[in-house]
């Protein structure tokens, strides 16, 4: 088991957001969670990676046998979890390529694994690029500074190829992206599809799940998941649409 | 802050109990400032008259004027008269003999700056090379230079063998009477650098003076000269990037730049003297008067600083943009950690037409510091067409700290153009989120942030000055975080 | 420049002669005399002062220094235009006349009325004792005749505007105070207003307090005779959740200074701040602004913009001001000049003084020429450039004159500023 969520609560500001989500991801599955705005899912995203703020009022969570809630973000993220981003950070002066060389050195550390030195370092950042359709430009630009939306979806997308997380999760990694956009993003993750990685997509709309197939289907509503399934609830969600199924859950 | 004028009397006292011998004693001066004072230390300069004159009429102005208080600063009262204002070289044998002697806690400073283990030593105050280093440079690269009429000397030097060049310029932008330090530093200066640049030739290498090695005994008071003549160039670092020894001391240096036409000078500080330690005891007081002045057509001058050291610090490097088209710039990173206090800022004073100007500032403020921009931007009515753009950032980190921002702008000319922006806020909770995702640690990722904060000056910087600037930015706000 | 005293105890010998005469209350006179003597000690206030350093008041401390005597006679009154549903209160030459007045209809133990009518209602010795630290508020102190009180209870909004206006008609000093009182959740619009068609020497102040959760629309419009001197004081509360939206305006006077200081006090507290300065002639005008950010989670966003031409010369000093406790502040301030002719100036200093780390605060200034793209997009539609020119310059200011709440008030202004502007630019042209 790679991540067990179990009955998990969390807060912000007083305002109790999940209600007790449990999910549980096996190595190399795709799971997708959709839901209406305002269900939950990017608090389950922000928690998962270990935002500030968001108080854990009961449940657990448990990532390859450790206790997640128990760990700073940077030691999740040395651990190999992931987080796309729904709208990446800017973060002015920062070099795009410096910043990927800093996280890759920490998690190569924390795996108790020498350096990856600058020209093997170079190569690996070229390459990931190249798959992502990158302009070379883009490498030594300030970190996600002035960048589109879409360029911005496509760097977080290109981060987690340079990073090869065990766990990545993409909050909403579809939005504010054109048809074209999304084919690339969409076909860089499917790229990195492999057994021993887990991929949790959190959506809105059915698009992203045209071009990434997921295992498993999920609708988040009001802070728990009241329905899962397989790929084709998706579909079932486009033509019916979130309160038709709410209804069901709640009669 | 608790520096005050018992530690200033105790570090002389220190002086005289400990930093000299019999045999040296007759090249000390009592403590204390007088006509008399000056007399004997142009003499023992070997000065010209016209010297001694100047540093008397100096000490005349000086006299007539009282400390400004002015400036965001809290500083206790400086007893001027308890002061030494003339004191030789430590003796080789006071000095630290090796490494193993010097406070351990300096090296891992230094091994946390890069700095190579044989320059440490020579930091460190350790007896490896006794000639002061700004000749010692100069003596270096002395042919090469010469074949290029390229003049880097010591000011004493410059005082024997270029009397006439020091008479032509000294004073000129920076006169006497500019305010109290300026005419303190013009009665007593004790030593410093000076640049010509002959016309037409671009200086073959970038020239650097190292205060540092002199500087605990005798450099409070340095005085620099440059003059690029027309269509010359000239990039000058000044380094002070080691701390001193744990005195408590004044240090009132000043600067003066002149271009002619089509000259440019580029002139980079990295200011790291003693910030004091984490309680605010002791550290250096640093008033320093730079000011350049941008005589010909289309000369330029640049200031570039990163501002890490000193417990007070108080320095408005500025440009006098005289001839028509010339141009200012003034990049400055300020960082103040613990007690540390600083009050800096440019003046960009357009007098010719197209003249123009440019301000970044960048303040980063820790602990129980307080750190100001505190700025001049002035149009003159025959600024035809000037135009100024000034940019103020301040980071906060801690809720112990202050950051302010003190921007005048008067201008006279409807043609100008003034363009002013500031921000103050502390680094991004989503930022530092993204980074630590990404597996950097809250420091490193800190680090990162604050060193992306300052890129727009470190860029300005040569590029070896850039790494030691970044190195020195960790260092000094170590203990920040968290 | 030294002041002589007699001069100033004899007025004020005066002022507390009309004090018994009216029946004023007794507590009066030791407050005027000390703040009569407070005043003679501190003096005018000169440039060596950081917060004068571009103002010279000399001009004006000659004309008090002078004579201090305060006008009776009455001239011809100008009295703006002002809606037919507003609450006016007219003073004349510091006096309050009645008879401009329109009749009040006031919300039940609310007030709307002459300060002097209200001396012996319970808070009057506060309301004057707290007259602020501006430089001259102890002179207004000591020789105020009269002014304005509005006290909106508690859950009250007041649909009417309220119009306090100022109007003098001699060449004299006058003393003009307003203060402003809004109950919990309160509501009001509150325009103070002065207007001269005489060389007057106005020394005026204002104190306001915005109850928890009330609301405010304040707005200060300043339309002196060109030779006279206006130094006006505003000090500002805001309790929690307060809001208050203000507009300044200068048009008049030979010089003209304000020092608003606005005091956010309670939390989520909330200021908006538009301020316009026209400065021509040989005029001078001089506006300050210090935000005090006192408490947690408030914000302020302020504006000013100032036209200069001929030999007019602008001050702006505008200061962000954050308390330790203050964090959460998030507050902007930003500052635009235009300088229309050679011999204008402009001096401004926007500061930030920073004491709390988790705040967002901003400032801006900009002095320069009308914006060459817009000036070339005009012209590509066919717009002549000198109208081009003036189009912009308009809506330079313009900007600042639509946040006039009061609909006639604003036409009235506009026009003004307008009129002003058009002068200016065909003279800028030829």
């Amino acid at each position: 088991m790679l991540l067990e969520v179990k009955d998990l609560h969390a807060s912000i500001g007083g305002k109790e957001i999940l209600k007790g989500l449990s999910l549980t991801i096996k190595a190399g599955e795709v799971h997708a969670i959709m839901g209406p705005n305002g269900s939950g899912k990017s608090t389950l995203a922000q928690v998962l990676a270990g935002r500030e703020g968001y108080e854990i009022t009961a449940g657990s969570v448990s990532y390859n046998g450790v206790d997640l809630l128990d760990l700073e973000p940077e030691k999740r993220a040395q651990a190999g979890l992931f987080l796309g981003f729904q709208y990446p950070v800017e973060i002015p002066g920062v070099n795009n390529v410096y910043l990927l060389k800093a996280a890759l050195n920490a998690r190569q550390k924390a795996a108790g694994q020498p350096e990856i030195d600058a020209v093997s370092f170079m190569r690996l950042v070229k390459e990931k690029a190249a798959l992502m359709e990158m302009d070379q430009s883009f490498l030594s630009r300030s970190v996600n500074e002035g960048f589109s939306g879409g360029e911005k979806k496509r760097n977080e997308i290109f981060q987690m190829a340079v990073l090869e997380p065990t766990l990545a999760i993409l909050d909403e990694t579809d939005s504010g992206l054109d048809i074209d956009a999304l084919k690339v993003v969409a076909n860089g993750v499917n790229l990195q599809r492999r057994d021993d990685r887990s991929v949790l997509l959190i959506t809105h709309y059915q698009r992203l799940l045209d071009y990434i197939e997921p295992d498993y289907v999920h609708v988040l509503a009001n802070g728990k998941i009241i329905h899962s399934g397989d790929k084709s609830l998706a579909l079932q969600l486009e033509a019916e649409g979130y309160d038709a199924l709410m209804a069901k859950a709640a009669g | 802050m608790s520096t005050n004028e018992t530690d200033i009397e105790e570090l002389v006292a220190k002086k005289y109990k400990h930093g000299f011998i019999t045999d040296i004693e007759s090249e000390t001066f009592e403590p204390g400032l007088d006509e008399d004072v000056i007399r004997r230390l142009s003499k023992l300069k070997g000065e010209p008259q016209f010297m001694l004159d100047w540093r008397l009429k100096s000490f005349a102005i000086w006299q007539k004027m009282r400390q400004p208080n002015w400036a965001k600063l809290n500083i206790e009262p400086i007893d001027y008269q308890s002061i030494s204002y003339y004191s030789a070289p430590k003796s080789p044998d006071d000095a630290p003999k090796s490494l193993d002697e010097v406070d351990p806690k300096l090296l891992e400073t230094y091994e946390k700056l890069g700095i190579p283990l044989h320059e440490r030593a020579k930091l460190a105050g350790v007896a490896v090379d006794a000639v002061f280093d700004s000749v010692s440079v100069a003596t270096t690269f002395k042919g090469k230079l010469n074949d290029a009429g390229v003049i880097f000397c010591s000011f004493s030097d410059a005082v024997k063998e270029h009397p006439e060049l020091i008479e032509k310029y000294l004073g000129t932008v920076v006169p006497p009477r500019d305010n109290y330090f300026a005419a303190l530093n013009s009665a007593v200066f004790s030593d410093g650098s000076f640049v010509y640049i002959p016309k037409g030739v671009r200086c073959p290498m970038e020239l650097s003076t190292y205060f540092r090695i002199n500087a605990a005994n005798t450099g409070q008071f340095e005085r620099t000269l440059i003059i690029a003549a027309e269509g010359s160039h000239v990039s000058y670092l000044e380094g002070c990037t080691a701390p001193q020894r744990d005195e408590n001391q004044l240090h009132a240096a000043v600067v003066e730049l002149i271009t002619e036409q089509d000259a440019v000078i580029k002139y980079s500080t990295v200011q790291n003297w003693y910030p004091g330690d984490e309680e605010g005891k002791g550290g250096i007081y640093n008033f320093v008067t730079k000011r350049g002045d941008c005589r010909g057509a289309r000369s330029k001058i640049s200031w570039t600083q990163v501002e890490a050291g000193s417990a007070v610090t108080w320095k408005y490097p500025s440009c006098v943009l005289r001839g028509e088209g010339s141009v200012g710039e003034f990049y400055s990173v300020a960082v103040t950690n613990n007690y540390q206090q600083a009050d800096t800022g440019t003046k960009m004073i357009h007098i010719g037409a197209n003249t123009r100007s440019t301000i970044i500032a960048k303040g980063i403020s820790a602990g129980k510091a307080q750190n100001a921009y505190r700025g001049l931007v002035k149009i003159f009515p025959t600024a035809k067409n000037a135009r100024n753009y000034t940019q103020c950032d301040s980071l906060l980190m801690g809720d112990q700290c202050g950051a302010h921002t003190f921007p005048y702008m008067e201008v006279k000319e409807p043609s100008a153009i003034v363009e002013h922006e500031a921000t103050t806020s502390k680094i991004a909770e989503d930022q530092l989120f993204y980074c630590r995702q990404r597996g950097l640690s809250e420091e490193d990722a800190v680090n990162m942030i604050v060193n992306g904060f300052c890129k727009d000056v470190f860029r300005e910087l040569p590029m070896e000055f850039a790494v030691e600037a970044q190195a020195l930015m960790n260092v000094s706000l170590e203990g920040a975080v968290g | 420049m030294n002041l002589d005293p007699n001069n100033y105890r004899a007025a004020l010998a005066n002022t507390l002669k009309q004090d018994a005469d009216a029946g004023h209350p007794e507590w009066l006179l030791p407050i005027r005399n000390e703040a009569l003597e407070k005043f003679l000690k501190q003096g005018f206030p000169h440039n060596k002062l950081e917060n004068w350093r571009y103002t010279n008041l000399a001009p004006m401390s000659e004309r008090s220094n002078a004579s201090v005597a305060q006008p009776a006679a009455v001239g011809d009154v100008i009295v703006p235009v002002t809606d037919s549903d507003s609450l006016t209160l007219v003073f004349v030459n510091g006096m309050f006349s009645s008879q401009k007045s329109s009749s009040t209809s006031v919300p039940a133990k609310g007030i709307v009325s002459n300060m002097a009518a209200q001396l012996d209602t319970d808070g009057a010795e506060d309301w004057l004792r707290n007259s602020g630290d501006s430089d001259l508020a102890q002179l207004n102190l000591a020789m105020t005749n009269d002014g304005a009180v509005v006290q909106i209870p508690d859950n009250i909004e007041l649909a009417q505007t309220i119009h306090i206006i100022f109007t003098n008609t001699a060449e004299a000093n006058v003393f003009p105070r307003v203060i402003i009182r809004l109950g919990r959740n309160a509501k009001a619009t509150v325009i103070e207003h002065h207007i001269s068609n005489a060389a007057c020497v106005s020394t005026a102040v204002t104190n306001i307090s915005c109850g928890e959760g009330s609301r405010l629309n304040y707005q200060k419009l300043q339309e002196e005779h060109a030779r006279s001197f206006h130094v006006a004081a505003q000090t500002i509360k805001l309790a929690k959740d307060s809001h208050c939206d203000i507009v300044n305006i200068d048009l008049g006077a030979a010089i003209a200074r304000n020092d608003l200081r606005i005091l956010l006090q309670g939390s989520g507290a909330e200021v908006g701040v538009n301020g316009l300065f026209l400065v021509d002639g040989e005029r001078h005008a001089d506006n300050h602004l210090h935000l005090e950010h006192q408490a947690a989670h408030t914000r302020s966003r302020a504006h000013y913009a100032g036209v200069m031409a001929n030999k007019g010369r602008g001050v702006f000093n505008g200061m962000i001001h954050v308390l330790q406790a203050a964090q959460k502040t998030d507050a902007a301030l930003n500052n635009k000049n235009l300088l229309l002719t050679q011999g204008a100036e402009i001096d401004t200093k926007p500061e930030l003084e920073i004491y709390a780390d988790d705040v967002k605060c901003a400032h801006g200034s900009t002095t320069g020429q009308l914006d060459a793209a817009s000036l070339f997009y005009l012209r590509t539609r066919g717009v002549p450039q000198q109208v081009a020119r003036n189009m912009l310059v308009q809506a330079f200011a313009v900007e600042v004159v639509q946040q006039l709440a009061n609909e006639s008030l604003r036409e009235y202004i506009q026009n003004s500023v307008e009129q002003r502007l058009n002068e200016l630019v065909a003279v800028i042209e030829t």
